[in-house]
């Protein structure tokens, strides 16, 4: 048999990788494939609810960093009530006379590196349609990385979760792209987070011709404040409502896919004015208190970015009073790109919620939204037909996992139909 | 004043107030030159340095990574007489710096003026820690060649430790060491080729009666925990060479360069100023505090130069009275900003290449 096997993939397979998950030690590549397999959890199996309900009980208990808001809304989601509510509201796919749900395989997934919790997510919703995987994580491990990791190897240590193991591979490696290429080969579906560039890289990469790519490449995310609601909140609303657009903001330095970098403010000029005044300044307030070191840090790139805006774009107004937010006033017809991250947003003003459609949508990932009642909701749905917005929530809402998530219900997207008639 | 007149003056003579008093005047005067000149400098001073320019703290200032993606110049094309682009770090972007005649003499005058202070008028052998290769070919100079080139006018009878392999010439240091025993020498060589070319080397030699000149970026000596006070020990106990200066200058302010004294600190030459800014709301902090160094030089006649925001963090520790004897503002520099750029979603794997 072996001798049928091409020289350099006999070599690659024999490859000693770093594996984390279920434990620390290296492995070989072909340990991690095992083709003649035995599946056993079927989707939303009861035992991998009850696994990452105990998961979940171990981050949460843990002091050091059970007020870790990443670590927080990851036991929260992966509680078995929470749970339960995903299979209730999937029952459509799940069940039928006419088709059977099944696992995909072997899932290999590419881990981001600025968003320490989402492979766990990805991972997740993966082994709950009763997947094996392989998560790749970049060698910049983080204390949060670490910590989930710990637990997920204490809890695969348990007798009852001894079968986990065979279905929870993290590893690590470097660029290499003799290894990318035995996973794609080997793997049922590639699971491609994080930026164009990396998906570009895999997409040139040939997988398998029986598996899939699910793929996340680089999104921008924008909110809207209806001015008018937002003056009618009393002091201590508004402060929470700034509390939660710095979350949204601030926390992965406004470099996740659904951190805000464009503030739409709805209203009529004098409104947008006085509306802008004050939220900059509670902005402000905030950051000063909980960014203040980071914006230091961060303060030329800012300043880079403005001058090159002001010299590039047309520039209406900016705010920089200090370097923890910077609030760059565009005209409603000027396009722009990225912004550097960092607290540094465009603003611009809209009469209307239609207005937001003088705007590119093809990369938008999630509108967060303040004061939009529910007929203007309906009304920018109705109007963004064929446009790409993936989610609109409730500010505070932005970087919060939901399985559907880039326009598609993971849970279908990590599963296959099989037809019975 | 014109510019020319600040070189009437002795280096590094005139009191704070007076020195205040003219720079802030020309700089004032050229601040509003550009302004009328560069549509770029008057767009960003139009959007963000709203307030009147009553004092030298009010000036405007300009990133300097401005220069990297834009092109900003105040000349009509006719009088341009040179382009200086850097190398900047593997991978980035050059900046482009535009010069007319003018500045191009005030650069030369002003590095020669700053340089003979230290080293007097003669010129002495000049030892030149980098490869002979850099300046064979004229046609493509690095930055590094430019600076070596810039800086062997002060020298004569030149010699390269490194051939053009990078090899040491070991046979050629000695004969030069011998040709000039009984001479004061110059040595000059960027801060990283003198550490790994000349301390690193199983070279040994007596180099008491030399002078060393050295610039250029700390980062890669920081790798192997040198800073400024290990490496100037480290010259002495070698080679017993115990005069060692650094200097700080950057090629959007060619010519505008901050010298290091007998006392460890970098001097703001008369027509030359700093103001350490603080990270947190870019107002100016008090001497002694660290912060980003903003500096300023009248040198920059041909492009908005006169007033840049590094991303060098420094010290200003103290005006007129270092105890060197030299007049001006006194400083050290003590790192750089957190590297300039986020990362983002689209860092997963760092497929860059």
């Amino acid at each position: 048999m072996a001798a049928a096997i091409p020289l350099l993939i006999r070599i690659e397979m024999e490859k000693q990788i770093q594996q984390y998950s279920p434990s620390e030690r290296s492995i070989a590549l072909s340990d991690l494939i095992q083709h003649d397999f035995n599946y056993t959890l079927t989707p939303f199996d009861e035992h991998t609810l009850s696994f990452l309900n105990t998961l979940s009980v171990k981050l949460l208990n843990n002091k050091a960093f059970n007020r870790n808001p990443e670590i927080v809304s990851l036991g929260f989601w992966l509680r078995k009530a929470n749970i339960s509510r995903f299979k209730e509201e999937n029952q459509h796919i799940l069940q039928n006379a006419r088709f059977s749900v099944n696992p995909l395989g072997l899932v290999f997934h590419v881990a981001p590196s600025n968003v320490d919790t989402i492979f766990l997510y990805s991972l997740c919703i993966s082994l709950l349609m009763g997947n094996r995987n392989i998560i790749r994580l970049s060698s910049r491990s983080t204390a949060t990385v670490d910590f989930i990791i710990n637990n997920i190897n204490q809890t695969i240590a348990m007798t009852e979760y001894g079968l986990f193991s065979e279905y929870i591979r993290i590893v690590t490696y470097g660029h290499e792209e003799g290894i990318n290429k035995y996973f794609s080969e080997h793997a049922n579906c590639r699971v491609i987070w994080g930026g164009d560039k990396t998906v570009h890289y895999f997409k040139s990469i040939p997988s398998n011709v029986y598996s899939k790519d699910i793929v996340f490449p680089n999104r921008i995310s924008y909110a809207v404040f209806k001015a008018s609601a937002y003056f009618q909140l009393s002091m201590e609303q508004q402060q929470e409502l700034v509390g939660k657009f710095f979350n949204d903001a601030y926390v992965f330095d406004q470099m996740g896919c659904s951190s805000p970098k464009l503030i739409y403010v709805l209203g009529d000029v004098e409104e947008k004015d006085s509306f802008i005044e004050l939220f900059y300044n509670q902005v402000t307030e905030i950051t000063q208190l909980k960014y203040r070191e980071q914006a230091g840090a961060l303060s030329t790139l800012k300043l880079n970015t403005l001058v090159n805006d002001v010299i590039v774009k047309e520039v209406q107004e900016v705010k920089h009073a200090n370097n923890s937010a910077y609030f760059v006033e565009l005209p409603l017809k000027q396009t722009f790109g990225d912004s550097c991250g960092g607290g540094y947003f465009y603003v611009k003003h809209i009469q209307s919620i239609a207005d937001i459609l003088h705007d590119s949508f093809q990369a938008v990932q999630t509108l967060s939204y303040f004061g939009i009642n529910q007929d203007e909701l309906s009304q920018l749905d109705k109007l963004l037909l064929g446009r790409r917005i993936d989610r609109i929530v409730p500010v505070g809402l932005a970087l919060s996992f939901h399985y559907i998530w880039d326009g598609m219900n993971l849970f279908e997207e990590f599963s296959r139909k099989r037809r019975l008639e | 004043m014109e510019a020319e007149d600040f070189f009437k003056y002795k280096q590094f003579s005139l009191d704070k107030e007076v020195k205040q008093n003219l720079l802030f005047e020309h700089l004032r005067s050229l601040h509003s030159k550009h302004l009328t000149n560069s549509k770029e400098y008057a767009k960003i001073c139009k959007n963000l340095f709203t307030q009147p320019v009553q004092t030298i703290y009010d000036l405007p200032y300009l990133p300097v990574s401005v220069f990297k993606n834009h092109d900003l110049k105040s000349i009509p094309e006719n009088e341009l007489f040179k382009i200086l682009t850097s190398s900047g770090t593997t991978g980035s972007i050059p900046s482009r710096i535009y010069l007319d005649k003018q500045t191009a003499l005030l650069q030369t005058k002003a590095l020669s003026n700053i340089m003979q202070y230290t080293l007097g008028k003669e010129r002495m052998p000049m030892l030149i820690i980098d490869t002979v290769g850099l300046i064979k070919d004229r046609n493509s100079f690095s930055a590094r060649g430019a600076g070596v080139l810039g800086m062997s006018v002060f020298g004569k009878s030149h010699f390269y430790l490194l051939d053009e392999n990078m090899q040491l010439n070991e046979s050629g240091l000695d004969d030069f060491l011998k040709k000039h025993k009984t001479q004061p020498l110059l040595l000059f060589g960027f801060t990283f080729m003198v550490w790994q070319y000349l301390y690193e080397q199983t070279i040994q030699a007596d180099l008491s009666n030399a002078t060393l000149i050295h610039s250029g970026g700390w980062k890669k000596l920081m790798e192997k925990s040198v800073d400024n006070k290990t490496f100037k020990q480290k010259m002495r106990d070698k080679f017993g060479l115990s005069r060692v200066f650094n200097f700080y200058g950057m090629v959007e302010q060619v010519g505008s360069v901050f010298i290091e004294c007998e006392q460890g600190y970098l001097h703001t030459p008369n027509f030359a100023d700093v103001i350490v800014r603080s990270p947190y709301d870019f107002s100016p902090v008090k001497n002694l505090q660290e912060g980003i160094l903003q500096v300023l030089s009248i040198l920059p006649q041909s492009y908005p130069g006169l007033s840049l925001l590094t991303e060098d963090l420094g010290t200003i520790h103290g005006e007129d009275d270092c105890l060197c004897g030299r007049k001006g503002k006194y400083f050290t520099i003590s790192g750089r900003m957190q590297k300039a750029e986020l990362r983002g979603c689209s860092d997963t794997f760092a497929y860059t290449n």
